[in-house]
Formats: structure tokens, sequence, C-alpha cells
């Protein structure tokens, strides 16, 4: 159950990410996409299997639900929260899209306890809320350092 | 339950920051060859396909290696998991020197792909891996292959998307 739903989650942000208008170009959004999917794998697994302080549960048939939700979907959901981003103008619409981005990813830890897929040990949804936060900050700046390459780049 | 291997600053930790020093270096030394970000992108998969393989046959169900001197996860092994993106990007660089192109393909990366078992090989000699449930170095020998055919793939497909919209 818990596997199909974030499967069908990933195809879901799969098809938005595939088709959605993108602003950064496909190099770009390709090393944000691996940055990201390797630091959000790397956290977990620091989280779960060296300070414990989320707890995940010990079946096989779910070995596949982090990998889905952690190198796929989060940073595909980022991916896409960058490309919408850099078309928005306004700081409020800004501040509501990193508000929608914290939620969701509140809400994929919520659907993962109430799947018990996990549970939190000594974690909370305040410190994925800032996990989320350093998340943006950092691929923010990894846009930043792109457009500094590129600029770089024109100048040679 | 953790397994300690050793906990000594030995062999494995040696060969992974020697290993990356020397292939950082050829990277620097070698003619440029692609833009700064298609470098980058090059050099980040081989991260991003080391970290992805590492945790999932090293890791929960199959849990067919450890890495480095405990089961549990240690920087040493986050270093190690760089150690595979001069790798990828040198494999990108000689298929672009070389003009791969065709049956060549197949060639390239069966080269390739018995380098990375070598290299894997020498690795487990010193340390690095520790096989677990009868797992044997040249199991990897598929997994180079398809992973090193996907990234030929990708290097196609961003030769697409740059001719569809220039960096």
């Amino acid at each position: 159950m818990s596997v199909a739903i974030m499967t069908t989650i990933f195809f879901i942000v799969g098809y938005l990410l595939t088709f959605m208008k993108k602003q950064l170009p496909y190099v770009e959004n390709a090393i944000l996409f691996l940055w990201l999917s390797t630091l959000s794998f790397h956290l977990f697994t620091i989280l779960t299997m060296q300070l414990e302080w989320i707890v995940i549960k010990d079946d096989p048939y779910l070995f596949l639900y982090p990998i889905l939700k952690n190198k796929l979907i989060t940073p595909v959901l980022f991916v896409i929260f960058i490309n919408v981003y850099l078309t928005v103008k306004s700081i409020f619409s800004k501040v509501i899209l990193i508000m929608l981005v914290i939620v969701s990813l509140i809400l994929f830890d919520y659907i993962s306890i109430q799947l018990d897929v996990f549970y939190f040990k000594q974690w909370n949804y305040l410190y994925t809320s800032i996990l989320g936060l350093l998340f943006i900050i950092g691929s923010l700046g990894s846009v930043k350092l792109f457009s500094f390459i590129n600029s770089k780049e024109v100048r040679r | 339950m953790t397994i300690v291997y050793d906990q000594a600053f030995n062999s494995n930790e040696w060969f992974i920051i020697i290993s990356l020093m020397i292939s950082i270096a050829i990277i620097v030394k070698l003619p440029r060859m692609f833009h700064p970000l298609e470098s980058i992108l090059y050099f980040s998969i081989g991260i991003y396909i080391g970290t992805f393989f590492d945790h999932t046959l090293g890791a929960g169900a199959w849990d067919f290696y450890d890495v480095n001197d405990t089961s549990n996860f240690q920087l040493i092994d986050a270093v190690s998991y760089i150690m595979y993106g001069p790798y990828s990007y040198l494999f990108m660089y000689f298929y672009v020197y070389f003009g791969i192109k065709g049956w060549k393909n197949l060639f390239y990366v069966l080269v390739w792909s018995t380098i990375g078992v070598g290299t894997e090989w020498i690795s487990h000699l010193l340390n690095v891996f520790h096989y677990e449930k009868g797992y044997e170095f040249y199991w990897s020998f598929p997994i180079y292959y398809f992973v090193q055919t996907l990234q030929v793939l990708f290097y196609h497909t961003i030769q697409y998307k740059k001719k569809a919209s220039p960096m």
C-alpha cells in the first residue's frame, strides 16, 4: 500500500516536472536533482541508521519506499519549486511557494507515519520544516552558482 | 547490530584519498572538453550512482556489502562516494575524445565496466568493500554495464536538449 502510494506520487511529480515550463536549462535541472537527491539520501541514512532519530519499520518490502521518497520525490519537488520560484515576481507569492513546499514535506512525513513506514523517535515536523528550508536555501544558492558559472563562461 | 571491521586509519582510507587525489589531478591536467556545468553534471552523476547503489544493494533489505570500517555510515563513506565522480567524468571525457559511435559503444562500455570491476576488486582487497551473503565483486559487472549505458543515453539526451535550447 505505502509503496503503491509513493509510486503514484512519484509519477505525479514526475509528470509535473516533465511537462511544466522550466526556467532552468536541462543541465542545471539535472545537476540540482542529483545534488539534492544525494544529499537527501545521505541525510535520511544518517537520521535513520546512524542517529536513529527516525525509526524505519523493518520490512523488506518497504525498501523501495525511502528510495522513492528521498531519492526521487523530494528532489523532484525541489526542482519543480525552483523552476516555479524563478517565474514568480512578488515576495508574497514566493513566501506562499516556500510554505507550500514545506507543507508538502510535512505531508510526506505525515503520510509515512500514518502508513506505518517509520516513526519519529527524536525527530519532529519542526525539524522537517527546518531541513526543508535549508534545502530551499541550498537550491537557491545552487541556482546563483549556476548563473555565476554561466556569466564567467560568457566573459571567456 | 553494527559490525566493526577495523578502527584504524589504514589501507581503505589511504586508497580512497590517494585515488581521489590522482583522479582529480588527471581531470585538472586534461584539456577542457565540456562547459563547466556539464563537467559538474558528469562528476555529480557518478556520486549519485555510487550513493544510489550503496544505499540499495549495500543497505536495507539486500545489504550485500558494507563500506569501509563499520556497517554504519561514516565520514570516509561520504568521501568514498566522491571517488565515483572522477570515474564518471573520465568515462564521458574519453567517450567524447574518442568520438565513440555505433558499435563502438558496446566495446567502450565493456572496457569501462571492466575497469570498474577491476577497481572494485582492488578496493575489496584494500578493505573498502566487505561483501556479505555470498556477493562477489564480479556481480557488479552488469550493474556497471547498465549504469554506464544509461550514462551514454544521458549524454546524448543532453546533446539533444542543448541543440534545442543552448545553455
